[in-house]
C-alpha cells in the first residue's frame, strides 16, 4: 500500500525530473494515477471524491489569486522600464554577481517571504535576477533557496501558527527549538545561494559577509519569535538582513568601474509598486482594527466527515477561507494599480501599456494554472483516500530510534504534496507529535524538524516551481528547475536529520 | 479537446483557459451535487475534471 500511495508523487517526479515534461502535463498524469489507486486499492467513493475536489477549489483559488497579481505587479512595473531600470542601479550598490545574488535572492527574497506568502519572492525576484544578467534558471533558484528559511515564522507565522492549531502547544514550547534549526538552514541556505549564482570560487570569497547576515538574520528571527512575536519573525529577520547586508555590500563592490551617478527619483519611482505591497501588507497586517475591517468578507464552505469504502475518515470542517479583501492577491492588485498611476503620471507608459500589460499577464499565467491545479486536486484526493496517512504511517513505523532523522522528510514531503509548510504542518504535525510521544522522543524537536523540512520542502513543490518558471520565462522547463533544486535541499533535509539527531541525543 | 473546441486551436491560452474552467466549474458544483445527493450530477461533473486534466496531459506546451 506505501507503494501504492507513493506512486502519484513518484510518476510526477518522473515525468518533470526523467522526461524533463511541463508542469501542466505532469500534474495531470499525477492526478489521473492518484485517482485511480485512490478508487481501486485505496477505497475512494464518489461523494468523498466530490468533496476532495470542492475543497482543492479553494486552496487553487487560494493559491492562484497571489500568482496572477504578482505577475501583474511585475508586468506593470516592467511595462514601465522598472525591472530593466533596478537591472542598472543595483551595479551601484555592487557590481558583484555574487554579491547581487545574495542581497536580492537571499536577504531580500527572505524579507519578502516575511511580508508576502506563497510564491511572492521567486515570482518578484526571478525577473529582477534575470534583468541582471543571471540565467533564467539561476534566477529561479537563486530565490527558491534564499527565501526557504524564512517560510514558517514568514507570512507573517502562517505556517508556524497552522502548527500550534494541529498540534495544541503553544509557541513557548514550539519556537525556541524551531528557530534554532531555521536559523541554521538560514546560513546554509545563504552558501547554497551563493554557489548557485557563481560556483565554489564564490562560496569561498563571500564566505565571512554570508556568515555574518546569516547569523544577524537567524539571531533577529530567534529572538522575535521567543519574545512572543512569532507573527513578525520572519519580516524582523528579513529586515535585520538588509540592515546589515546592505552596508556589507559596500565592502564587496566587485572590480568593475563605477557607473556613474544615481538617478534616485527614478529608482524610487521604480521601485514604487514594491513599495506600495510592503506598505499595505504591515499596515493590514500589523493594524489590529484594520485586519479586523478587512476580515468581515470571508469565501469558503464547510465540508461534512467523509468516509472512504476502506474506513477512512477526514473529521468535518471549513475547506480553505478566502478572506478576499485582506487576502495577499488583494494586496498584490491594489499595490498593481496603484503602481499603474503611479508610472503612468510620471509619464513612464507607451501608448496601448494598459491592454498588453493585461493580455501577457492573461498568457502567461492561463497554462501555469492548469498545473496547479491538477497537482492540488491530486494532493487532495491523496488526503481523503488515506493515501497521505498511508504514507506518514510507512515512515515512521519502519524506522524506530532512526525516525528523528526522518521527521524533516515527513515534513518535506508533506510540503512538496500540498504546495506549503503551512498545510504540511496541518497534515503531518499531530501525526509527528504521536510518533514522538509514543516512542518517547522530545515533541518540541520533532516538531521543529517537521516544520524546517516542511519550509526547505515547500521550495522544490511542483506549485512553487511552477511559479518560479512562469516568471522567468521557462515555462515546460520545470523538470530543470527540479532538478538544481533537489540535490540542494536533500543535502539541507540531510544537515536537518543529523541536528535532529544531535537535538534528540543531547535533551 | 482541440477537435471538440476548434477555436481553440489557433490560440493555446484560450486552450488552457477552457482547461482551468472545466476543473474549477465542475469543482465547485460537485460540493452542492454531493450535499444534495444528486449522483448523477456528481458522476458528470467528475468526468468532466477527469478529461480536462487527460486533455492538459496530452498538450504539450
Amino acid at each position: 500500500m506505501f507503494i501504492l500511495a507513493i506512486s502519484p508523487i513518484f510518476v510526477i517526479l518522473l515525468l518533470m525530473v526523467g522526461f524533463r515534461w511541463g508542469a501542466s502535463r505532469a500534474g495531470g498524469a499525477g492526478y489521473l494515477a492518484a485517482l485511480l489507486v485512490a478508487r481501486i486499492w485505496f477505497g475512494i467513493n464518489p461523494e468523498t471524491l466530490a468533496y476532495a475536489h470542492a475543497k482543492a477549489v479553494f486552496l487553487i483559488l487560494d493559491v492562484l489569486l497571489i500568482i496572477w497579481t504578482a505577475f501583474l505587479l511585475f508586468r506593470v512595473v516592467d511595462e514601465a522600464g522598472g525591472i530593466k531600470f533596478l537591472s542598472k542601479s543595483l551595479p551601484y550598490l555592487t557590481a558583484d554577481k555574487g554579491m547581487q545574488a545574495l542581497i536580492i535572492g537571499w536577504i531580500f527574497a527572505s524579507f519578502l517571504q516575511g511580508v508576502g506568502g506563497f510564491g511572492v519572492p521567486v515570482a518578484v525576484i526571478a525577473p529582477i535576477l534575470v534583468g541582471l544578467g543571471f540565467s533564467p534558471l539561476s534566477a529561479v533558484v537563486i530565490p527558491s533557496l534564499g527565501h526557504s528559511w524564512a517560510v514558517t515564522f514568514g507570512s507573517l507565522g502562517a505556517s508556524f501558527n497552522a502548527m500550534m492549531a494541529a498540534t495544541g502547544l503553544d509557541w513557548q514550547v514550539l519556537a525556541s527549538p524551531a528557530a534554532i534549526f531555521l536559523g541554521i538552514a538560514g546560513i546554509c541556505v545563504g552558501y547554497a545561494a551563493a554557489l548557485a549564482a557563481g560556483g565554489w570560487k564564490t562560496v569561498r570569497r563571500l564566505a565571512f559577509p554570508i556568515f555574518i547576515i546569516g547569523l544577524v538574520m537567524s539571531t533577529a528571527q530567534y529572538l522575535t519569535v521567543t519574545l512572543g512575536l512569532w507573527s513578525i519573525g520572519g519580516l524582523l529577520g528579513g529586515t535585520a538582513g538588509l540592515l546589515v547586508g546592505i552596508p556589507l555590500a559596500w565592502l564587496y563592490k566587485g572590480k568593475t568601474k563605477s557607473p556613474g551617478k544615481l538617478d534616485w527619483r527614478t529608482l524610487l519611482i521604480s521601485l514604487a509598486g514594491y513599495g506600495v505591497l510592503v506598505v499595505l501588507t504591515l499596515l493590514i497586517q500589523l493594524v489590529p482594527p484594520l485586519t479586523r475591517f478587512l476580515s468581515q468578507v470571508q469565501f469558503g464552505l464547510d465540508f461534512p466527515t467523509t468516509r472512504t469504502l476502506a474506513g477512512y475518515t477526514v473529521p468535518a470542517g471549513p475547506g480553505r477561507q478566502i478572506t478576499i479583501f485582506r487576502h495577499a492577491g488583494m494586496i498584490l492588485l491594489v499595490s498593481s494599480v496603484a503602481a499603474y498611476l503611479i508610472f503612468k503620471r510620471a509619464g513612464r507608459y507607451k501608448p496601448g501599456a494598459l491592454s498588453r500589460i493585461l493580455g501577457s499577464t492573461g498568457k502567461s499565467v492561463i497554462s501555469s494554472s492548469v498545473g496547479i491545479t491538477s497537482i492540488v486536486m491530486m494532493a487532495l484526493i491523496m488526503q481523503h483516500a488515506g493515501m497521505t496517512d498511508t504514507l506518514a504511517r510507512g515512515f515512521s513505523s519502519s524506522l524506530g530510534w532512526f525516525y528523528p532523522a526522518l521527521s524533516p522528510w515527513i515534513g518535506a514531503l508533506g510540503a512538496v504534496m500540498t504546495g506549503s509548510n503551512a498545510n504540511s504542518n496541518l497534515v503531518f504535525s499531530l501525526l509527528q507529535l504521536r510518533t514522538a510521544e509514543l516512542l518517547g522522543l522530545p515533541a518540541a524537536i520533532i516538531l521543529a524538524a517537521q516544520t524546517t523540512g516542511g519550509a526547505l520542502g515547500s521550495v522544490i513543490a511542483p506549485t512553487k516551481i511552477i511559479v518560479g518558471a512562469m516568471t522567468a520565462g521557462l515555462e515546460g522547463q520545470e523538470g530543470d528547475i527540479l532538478r538544481k533544486l533537489l540535490p540542494v535541499i536533500c543535502v539541507l533535509l540531510m544537515i536537518i536529520s543529523i541536528l535532529t539527531m544531535i537535538g534528540i541525543i543531547l535533551i | 479537446m482541440k477537435k471538440l473546441f476548434p477555436g481553440t486551436r489557433a490560440t493555446p491560452a484560450l486552450y488552457y483557459l477552457t482547461l482551468f474552467l472545466l476543473m474549477i466549474l465542475p469543482g465547485i458544483i460537485l460540493f452542492f451535487a454531493a450535499k444534495s445527493g444528486k449522483s448523477y450530477l456528481v458522476y458528470v461533473c467528475l468526468i468532466i475534471v477527469i478529461v480536462a486534466n487527460a486533455a492538459a496531459m496530452f498538450k504539450k506546451i
